[in-house]
């Protein structure tokens, strides 16, 4: 699983500077401004995947549990 | 009461960030209403899976860092999949925040697709008031992250801070915002 660091890097490259709208005039944020962007972006980008890991993670769980329930009927009802 | 066209943004150029902030052209977001709308017309993310939403400062905090007006909020969905399967509605935990200053979701998991969009709106009351919370409502309907949902939103909440809030910015919470517009009412 990719590191916040990692994660930085990655949006970094592929947006190697953004822009804000504001009252419908477009400008270049400043770098405070890029860097405080790429650190939230890449810490959602981070809980989100490790959010679908443990959702996958769960399921997978969820689908063993019902199988050994299934072969084994008797622990269902004990 | 009638909806007095303030200002429009586009998404031109895919911005991070798209904000109002009152004072300069032609924005007005003071004691000029006593309630305020942003009409979200096909907001297109531009990154899967992200959530759309609003962040505010108040005049404490002029040009702040939107991270200083804290927000208490609920999120309530109904969905239903294109594959006519998964009518249901729900509460979503990780879209509320209880004083919380991170970016307030009106959307989550947004799908990318070309043809996929979040639209909506937003009523902020009283936002100029120096004595009370401000609340506001928001509904909205996007096309979710997983298997083509239409998710069908309403979020609700209050900024607690009796400062005026005069600046409010719009994003998702990770990329860029590809296209879409958004108009500014005042309402009264």
């Amino acid at each position: 699983m990719a590191t916040l660091a990692q994660w930085k890097k990655q949006i970094k490259a592929s947006h190697p500077s953004l822009t804000k709208n504001v009252n419908g005039v477009s400008s270049t944020l400043s770098d405070a401004e890029y860097k405080k962007t790429i650190d939230e972006w890449a810490k959602y980008r981070s809980i989100k995947r490790l959010q679908l890991t443990s959702k996958r993670t769960v399921a997978s769980l969820l689908t063993t549990l019902s199988t050994v329930l299934r072969l084994t009927p008797a622990l269902a009802t004990s | 009461m009638a909806l007095t066209f303030i200002k429009s943004a586009t998404a031109a150029g895919s911005p991070a960030t798209i904000s109002f902030v009152d004072g300069s052209s032609d924005v007005v977001f003071d004691n000029t209403y006593n309630e305020y709308q942003f009409h979200f017309v096909n907001i297109h993310a531009g990154t899967d899976n992200a959530a759309f939403g609003f962040q505010v400062n108040s005049t404490n905090d002029p040009g702040g860092g939107y991270d200083t007006s804290q927000i208490s909020s609920t999120f309530f969905k109904a969905e239903h999949s294109e594959g006519g399967s998964g009518g249901s509605s729900g509460y979503h935990t990780a879209s509320d925040q209880g004083n919380g200053v991170a970016l307030q979701r009106m959307s989550y998991s947004q799908q990318m697709d070309d043809d996929e969009a979040f639209s909506g709106v937003l009523t902020i009351y009283a936002p100029s008031s120096s004595t009370y919370v401000k609340h506001f409502v928001a509904k909205g309907n996007y096309v979710h992250h997983s298997s083509h949902y239409s998710q069908n939103t309403y979020v609700a909440g209050y900024i607690n801070d009796t400062y005026p809030i005069d600046e409010i910015r719009f994003a998702m919470d990770s990329g860029n915002i590809d296209s879409g517009t958004i108009h500014m009412y005042g309402v009264g």
